[in-house]
């Protein structure tokens, strides 16, 4: 069984930057990047701030689209979608974990995991009786009924993994997950995102966490626009 | 209202909402935001413009423009007007949200 999940085809993504008043540089970002991700797999991604971690994630999760290169989920291009197509493709097959957790603040825990669910459609009885079980599935049976205000940071983070997974994606994205919290917690989180993998899922982090990226089974260092694979 | 709720609009964007339902919520709340106030001031303008008129509010030299007082009159057409002048372009404006960029507000914010 082919256990490739994402392949990526010389992806290279430039920027507009503003140089004086008129003239307009295009600065390159990404340049002519290969990269596989496989099922089942945690795969770091490492590089100073503004080395174009953030713009890879884009790329990855349909949010942005390239200046040139091709990505594939499985025989599947999706460079090549329609806007309508990527967002129905990220509901589905994509989660994501940000640094700063964004979950709705006036929504319960619960409510912010069936968000996915219910915009990809599902009844609200339904959605409700899955997010209750992904809660509890990430430790936080407790807490199904408490507003982001009301969570420590780590349970923050578990929500918004929650939230991420809830609709079964191939691929979960995370941009610094575990940038905002201690040690014990990034431990936790690091334990929590292993045991995704189990599932069939490819984790991608954007990290500056040696512990984490310690972890993932594969690394790569972003540097001047370009991936390099850390040998382990 | 667009630009205080972008980061909760960049969220449901990632999760994989479209643009189009996003704008159609915003034009929904913006919808009943601006019928709200056309009622309410279709209700309230009249007995503003009574006390103005029956109290002589704002007062005029009369030896200068020969009437004493301003006097108001509540002009249907003009109030209609403006209020659906607020709606279309409070309509417009929810068009903002296909120029969105979520991973940067997320990123930013």
């Amino acid at each position: 069984m082919n256990s490739d999940l994402i392949t990526v085809n010389k992806l290279s993504k430039s920027y507009p930057s503003r140089q004086g008043k008129i003239s307009v540089l295009h600065e390159s970002v990404l340049h002519e990047i290969d990269l596989l991700i496989k099922k089942s797999e945690m795969t770091a991604i490492i590089g100073v701030s503004g080395s174009g971690k953030t713009t890879l994630l884009n790329l990855l999760g349909c949010l942005d689209r390239p200046d040139s290169g091709k990505i594939f989920y499985g025989p599947e291009e999706v460079t090549t979608l329609s806007n309508i197509e990527l967002a129905n493709y990220r509901n589905h097959h994509i989660g994501f974990v940000f640094q700063r957790f964004h979950l709705i603040p006036e929504l319960f825990s619960i409510e912010n995991v069936l968000l996915p669910l219910r915009i990809a459609g599902m009844s609200g009885v339904e959605a409700l009786e899955k997010a209750e079980r992904v809660l509890k599935d990430v430790g936080l049976e407790d807490k199904l009924w408490n507003k982001p205000s009301e969570l420590s940071a780590g349970q923050k983070q578990r929500v918004g993994i929650a939230r991420a997974i809830v609709n079964s994606p191939k691929v979960l994205l995370a941009d610094e997950p575990t940038g905002n919290l201690d040690s014990n917690t990034t431990n936790e989180i690091a334990n929590l995102l292993e045991t995704l993998t189990a599932r069939e899922m490819a984790v991608v982090v954007a990290t500056h966490n040696p512990e984490l990226a310690r972890r993932c089974a594969k690394r790569y260092e972003l540097k001047n626009g370009r991936l390099h694979e850390i040998k382990l | 209202m667009l630009h205080e709720k972008r980061r909760d609009i960049a969220v449901l964007l990632t999760l994989g909402m479209k643009p189009f339902h996003v704008q159609k919520a915003f034009a929904f709340l913006g919808l009943l935001i601006g019928v709200t106030g056309i009622v309410f001031a279709f209700l309230v303008s009249p007995i503003v413009i009574w006390v103005f008129n029956e109290y002589k509010i704002f007062e005029l030299p009369p030896e200068v423009l020969m009437i004493d007082y301003v006097h108001f009159a509540l002009e249907w057409k003009h109030s209609l007007m403006v209020g659906l002048s607020l709606i279309v372009v409070g309509l417009l404006t929810t068009s903002g949200v296909y120029r969105l960029k979520p991973m940067v507000i997320l990123r930013d914010e």
